[in-house]
């Protein structure tokens, strides 16, 4: 899947957020994805990558292989 | 192995891995990343390969709402996967929480 679609995607659940894609090996299945936003103040790391899988409806284990997560708040 | 199977599982060993590959040879890197951090731990873990079991495979996604694997659970709690565990374990807080579940001395 395209990084550029992905980022729409998550843009959608995250307004405002900070996000970047990078696609590892260039095949498209193995992402680094970084999302910055305030919707996870005060949550723990679990649920905050738990927001970003359901934002992702169900895309990764389908069209992506593998993804390395990292999200935080907005500091 | 089916979900009823998994929930057993997580009850009777306080650490244990879903990974691919095994401990001796994991298959992945995300899985060698939290195999390594357990290593270093120091604390009895068990693992389930779950290239050898594409039930488990499919069943361990659903029953932890989690797209991939590794998967840990502690004292049946799921931790979470690689970059989570990675993280905790950085922190110190993945220390902290096996001492205050006793699994660990020190």
């Amino acid at each position: 899947m395209q990084p550029e679609s992905l980022k729409s995607l998550l843009l959608t659940s995250f307004p405002q957020a900070e996000i970047d894609i990078t696609d590892m090996y260039g095949d498209g299945q193995h992402l680094k994805i970084r999302v910055v936003s305030n919707l996870f103040k005060g949550k723990s790391l679990l649920a905050q990558h738990r927001m970003v899988y359901d934002a992702l409806e169900g895309i990764v284990g389908e069209k992506i292989h593998a993804v390395s997560l990292h999200t935080q708040e907005v500091i | 192995m089916t979900k009823e199977d998994i929930a057993k599982d997580i009850e009777t060993y306080h650490v244990i891995l879903y990974m691919k590959g095994t401990r001796e040879q994991p298959a992945c890197g995300f899985s060698a990343v939290v195999l390594q951090l357990l290593k270093k731990l120091n604390i009895p873990f068990e693992c389930r390969n779950v290239l050898e079991d594409p039930v488990l495979r499919q069943n361990i996604k659903e029953f932890s709402s989690w797209p991939t694997i590794p998967q840990l659970y502690i004292c049946g709690e799921f931790i979470g996967g690689a970059d989570i565990v990675r993280d905790l374990y950085s922190s110190g807080q993945l220390h902290t929480l096996l001492k205050e579940k006793g699994l660990i001395a020190e």
